[in-house]
């Protein structure tokens, strides 16, 4: 791990000196690609680490309906919001990749409605509401840049409840798979088209909304296509003009532009 | 650890679209079950593509190539 580096694209973090506290590069680097970052900024975020803690896969980060009075950010691993119906069927609402929080939002509604889901081993920063609450307080331009990370959540979230309505599973598989690739390579876990994605069948369904089976069609249909190769944990786009076309794909909803916010 | 079985759901909408994959289910009813949504899953992603072949037929079979069930979605125009 690239210890020691002042921003790093693929550092997740590090101690800033012996005993001191844990500087989240991902979200400094995160922040700083969608707009710049002053060094007093910089400074305070990398002050915001209360603890880091890990999850082993297929665990709860934050089970359903958690109070919550810190908030949690991804340094590695993959992470997922869910809800459970009452006979065990899931939706996977939302992926989270490094340098996301995967609760920003319980800084103000205190009461998750949904749970946290480690897909991978996941490495965690939490991130206590006090400090979060005095940025909001003193730093105006932090705040919205707090405020731009829901924002791009709530895009999101539209963009996958038009997929869920509208598109053909395998529409929407080539969907996520570009989602998927674009928010890694953000992330600096992605290049070259190919990309760890450490998911099963069935997550990915849930993801979509569909079962395993019919999701398992359109991922052999897009692999005959000649458009993928998903083999075990890795993915591999090999043609990524098609996926895009096929997937209906326009990353406006990432809002990746650098501009001041 | 007991292994899961692995079932395979294949298609016949034309042309024949066999499951080299397969998904993993507890039993053969679990299996039935999804059969069930993932057909209603397919039609409902052909929409009017369907009539190009208006018979549409799926059929679950397991690790040993037995035949769990099939599904048969057939449809007539006109009165």
């Amino acid at each position: 791990m690239p210890f020691g580096n002042p921003i790093c694209l693929w550092s997740i973090g590090r101690r800033a000196a012996a005993g001191g506290r844990w500087v989240p590069d991902a979200l400094i680097n995160k922040f700083a690609s969608r707009d710049g970052l002053t060094h007093e900024e910089t400074r305070i975020i990398a002050g915001l680490v209360d603890h880091v803690r890990t999850v082993p896969a297929k665990q709860d980060i934050i089970p359903q309906l958690e109070r919550v009075s810190s908030s949690t950010l991804l340094l590695d691993g993959l992470a997922a919001r869910y809800k459970v119906l009452s006979d065990g069927r899931r939706q996977i609402t939302s992926f989270q990749v490094p340098g996301d929080f995967v609760d920003l939002h319980g800084f103000l509604l205190h009461k998750l409605d949904h749970g946290v889901l480690a897909i991978s081993p996941c490495e965690l920063a939490v991130i206590q509401h006090g400090p979060l609450k005095r940025i909001t307080e003193t730093e105006p331009h932090l705040t919205r840049l707090l405020w731009l990370d829901t924002l791009i959540d709530a895009a999101v979230h539209r963009e996958w409840l038009v997929a869920m309505g509208q598109m053909d599973a395998l529409g929407h598989s080539a969907h996520l798979l570009c989602e998927f690739y674009v928010r890694l390579k953000q992330a600096g876990r992605a290049q070259d088209h190919t990309f760890s994605l450490p998911i099963t069948q069935e997550e990915f369904a849930d993801a979509l909304g569909v079962s395993s089976v019919h999701v398992n069609r359109s991922i052999q249909e897009l692999r005959g296509l000649g458009l993928i190769t998903w083999k075990g944990k890795t993915v591999t786009i090999h043609d990524w003009d098609r996926l895009v076309q096929v997937g209906e794909f326009d990353p406006t909803y990432l809002h990746l532009r650098k501009e001041p916010r | 650890m007991v292994a899961v079985p692995r079932y395979f759901f294949h298609v016949h909408d034309g042309r024949e679209t066999l499951d080299e994959t397969g998904t993993e289910f507890a039993d053969p009813d679990q299996a039935r079950a999804a059969a069930v949504r993932a057909a209603g899953e397919a039609l409902r992603d052909l929409g009017g593509k369907f009539w190009r072949n208006p018979e549409w037929r799926t059929w679950v079979t397991d690790e040993s190539g037995a035949t769990l069930c099939t599904l048969t979605f057939s449809s007539e125009k006109g009165g």
